[in-house]
């Protein structure tokens, strides 16, 4: 059916599939719709409205998601070299085979640092809230808020770098 | 002269010592395991759930009888104002984070989320932030009672100087950004975790839904944190940002506040809807014995609904005469068409399919029902005519209900049920899960249909009390007794889910107690550390699992790697992929062996053309 022989789209004669979608373009494809769609939104609502919130609010919601598209894009772009793309078919038809162990599948997510156990998640969380709680109760309460979100800042960062 | 780091960059990685496992309390507070904050996020989202549904109870026992009995009128306000906020802010949406959270990564086929600390950090930020708007209980003033919509000038510090207002504030900046981190997580996770093999239009239904609630979410949460910001402001350090009155020549806008809110807030409405369809969409074709009809369909259905609730903000200010009519009402009436798409799949799904009823499937049978009423009368709001008439009437108190506790809730708890066995290791008792379940719906038409009339007769909301020659006294004494009905149905759950958890309800499940057809259905339950201990299923459709278990049924299908719609249609020989015999008696009722008498052209049909579908 199709001129291209697309592995995977092989079939009886007649009955080929058509080459599915290329992957790595829906995640920025999904952003970019709806990015320009909201901007679309957007210049109906300034030529009919005349109101400036909500065209505010609309044009940022369009760059915020064309922003995340943009650098899906890119990334995306980086990540089809010819050795990348080899790797990847090669993790697909390993995956077909069902041999794939989470984690070890392909070299990009072998490599994929998973974080033990932390306590400084819960030292940021109740830092900021005590400080906003501090902005409520009494301004002194946000000294030990910020101690402590700083204290939870920097053991998180520590933490990563020495990645044990 | 700059220092220069000395250490080699490629240093040796000294082996990974093995550290002991925490357990108990220090457990709770140090994870990173996606599933134990998962499980963290549902529970406290439920604690909150039963807290807003207390609250519930005191605001029907007070309009049951004409006059104030209970709580006074202020005291009302604060008790409609925090049932809100709990139910919107702390209770739907990190409910559906916190499966999201649990599901998503084994749906994907990853190890965890892609930055294990910051999704604990969201789940921190979340729960002090809650506490934090309850701990305006506490206070001598009460809680916020300017409702959970917080208009200026009502919430201006003239009109409300109780600090529970200040904390009410704080609690949705805190919220807000852990939404907005956990938000990041998720499209981060979707985008960059998934397994070989698993492409975009292979992940599940629910995996999809949770991306686009995402997106919604970047979009949406930012602006009510700002707005919360600059409301504080206003109220703390002197800023007229909400403020009508003249300062040195400079007029605020107290009109803006709703702007803003609604921004946030009609995005909201879907961020606290769209994974709820997605658990639907997961729960219907497993316990119909299909797949899913129209996949392309429903993802491109959830994206339009996106895209489409950033433009329809306007349609709760219909009333303040300050915006465009026929642009919000269009865009309003426009999210019909891809939600009919969404019903439309639904019942293609299931029809024809071999169904069977376990209470997952009865919840997401009881969503369509009910959801279905809300839709409807949500585009019947959507008009500006009728919104006029009915607007902050008990028919907004009715519609809303129905899409938030008839859309989300009765998904929530469809999810509960098929998921309880993943994540405990044993099945919740199905007689329980009845009662459950038909006490709920029984329950909650009967507190929330009479509210539509209530809302036509001119019963205006959040106020704490009406005159015997109203007339509403009846109707309220119905909604009343619905009311306490739907909230006793939280008990045979709560018992359901105590029992089970000690091992003297229920069954012990296996990785698969229900034929599931997605990832998380490979693994063992509840999952190891890592998730998958072994290999993962080769992942060549969008049900692996399901593959799998059926391997005579693929062969066909894997020849063509079955990705795209029209395929099935055209190749008649490869008819046998959506028949479905080998499930019939899975759960032992034997009614699941319909599939093999179908024609089996038809069926396939239905697997494959989703994208022609919509």
């Amino acid at each position: 059916m199709s001129e291209r022989t697309v592995p995977g789209t092989e079939g009886p004669e007649g009955h080929e599939l058509p080459a599915p979608v290329d992957d790595g373009k829906v995640p920025w494809r999904v952003f970019l719709v709806i990015g320009l769609f909201v901007f679309a939104i957007g210049a109906v609502y300034w030529a009919t409205a005349y109101e400036e919130s909500g065209t505010v609010m609309l044009l940022l919601a369009g760059a915020l998601s064309l922003w995340i598209a943009t650098y899906l894009w890119l990334r995306q772009r980086a990540a089809t070299g010819p050795e990348v793309g080899a790797a990847r078919t090669a993790a697909e038809a390993e995956a077909a085979e069902g041999h794939a162990l989470p984690g070890t599948g392909t070299a990009e997510e072998g490599e994929h640092y998973l974080p033990h156990a932390s306590a400084w998640p819960f030292a940021i969380g109740l830092g900021a809230a005590t400080i906003a709680n501090g902005l409520v109760l009494g301004l002194w309460v946000i000294v030990p808020g910020v101690a402590l979100l700083a204290l939870g800042i920097g053991g998180f960062v520590r933490q990563t770098r020495r990645r044990d | 002269m700059t220092t220069v780091d000395e250490r080699p960059v490629t240093a040796p990685e000294p082996p990974e010592p093995e550290l002991p496992r925490a357990r108990g309390l220090l457990a709770f507070l140090t994870t990173t395991d996606h599933k134990r904050i998962g499980i963290s996020y549902m529970a406290t989202a439920f604690a909150f759930y039963l807290i807003g549904g207390a609250l519930a109870m005191v605001i029907r026992t007070e309009l049951a009888e004409p006059g104030t009995q209970v709580v006074s009128q202020g005291r009302y306000n604060e008790m409609f104002t925090m049932h809100g906020s709990i139910m919107l802010f702390l209770f739907l949406g990190p409910f559906a984070f916190g499966l999201g959270n649990y599901i998503v990564p084994l749906q994907v086929g990853a190890r965890d989320m892609a930055f294990p600390r910051l999704n604990a950090l969201s789940y921190w930020f979340y729960l002090f932030g809650g506490i934090t708007m309850l701990t305006g209980f506490l206070t001598a003033d009460g809680p916020a009672d300017f409702g959970w919509t917080g208009y200026t000038p009502l919430s201006s510090i003239v009109r409300s100087p109780n600090i529970g207002g200040d904390l009410w504030l704080m609690a949705v900046v805190l919220t807000g950004l852990s939404g907005v981190l956990t938000a990041v997580n998720i499209v981060a996770t979707v985008v960059a975790m998934r397994a070989p093999g698993m492409r975009m239009f292979r992940l599940p239904i629910f995996t999809w839904n949770m991306l686009v609630t995402s997106v919604l979410v970047l979009i949406a949460f930012p602006v009510v944190t700002s707005a919360g910001v600059m409301l504080f402001a206003d109220r703390q350090f002197g800023a007229h940002i909400y403020d009508a009155t003249a300062h040195d020549g400079v007029v605020g806008s107290p009109i803006l506040w709703q702007h803003l809110f609604w921004f946030f807030g009609h995005p909201e409405v879907y961020i606290l809807v769209l994974p709820y369809f997605g658990i639907v969409t997961e729960v219907l074709p497993v316990f119909s014995r299909r797949p899913v009809f129209g996949y392309a369909g429903l993802v491109f259905a959830t994206i339009a609904i996106a895209a489409l609730s950033v433009g329809v903000w306007a349609h709760h200010m219909f009333v303040t005469g300050a915006v465009l009519l026929p642009f919000f009402t269009g865009f309003s009436m426009l999210i019909a068409v891809p939600t009919g798409v969404k019903f439309f799949n639904w019942i293609g799904t299931m029809w024809g399919g071999s169904l069977v009823f376990p209470t997952p499937m009865l919840f997401a049978v009881g969503f369509l029902f009910t959801f279905l009423l809300g839709g409807l009368t949500g585009v019947m709001l959507a008009a500006a005519p009728i919104d006029f008439h009915v607007s902050d009437s008990y028919f907004v108190v009715a519609h809303m209900h129905y899409v938030l506790f008839g859309g989300s809730v009765f998904a929530l708890y469809a999810g509960i049920y098929y998921w309880w066995p993943k994540v405990t290791g044993r099945r919740l008792d199905e007689r329980w899960g009845k009662v459950h379940f038909w006490m709920t719906l029984v329950g909650f038409h009967l507190t929330f249909m009479v509210q539509h009339v209530l809302g036509l007769e001119g019963m205006p909301r959040r106020v704490a009390d009406y005159f015997d020659s109203d007339g509403f006294t009846g109707l309220n004494q119905i909604s009343t007794v619905g009311a306490f009905l739907l909230g006793a149905s939280t008990l045979p759950f709560l018992w359901n889910a105590a029992q089970t958890l000690r091992g003297r309800l229920g069954a012990p499940a296996g990785d698969d107690p229900w034929g599931g057809h997605t990832l998380e259905w490979a693994t063992t339950s509840p999952p190891a550390a890592e998730n998958f201990e072994g290999t993962l299923p080769p992942i060549r459709s969008q049900r692996p699992v399901w593959d799998l278990h059926h391997p005579d049924h693929t062969t066909i299908g894997l020849a063509h790697g079955r990705e795209r719609a029209g395929a099935a249609r055209r190749a008649g020989a490869t008819a046998a992929i959506g028949g479905d015999p080998g499930d019939a008696g899975r759960l032992g009722d034997g009614a699941g062996d319909g599939g093999a008498d179908r024609p089996p052209h038809g069926d396939s049909d239905g697997d494959d053309r989703g994208g022609d579908g919509s």
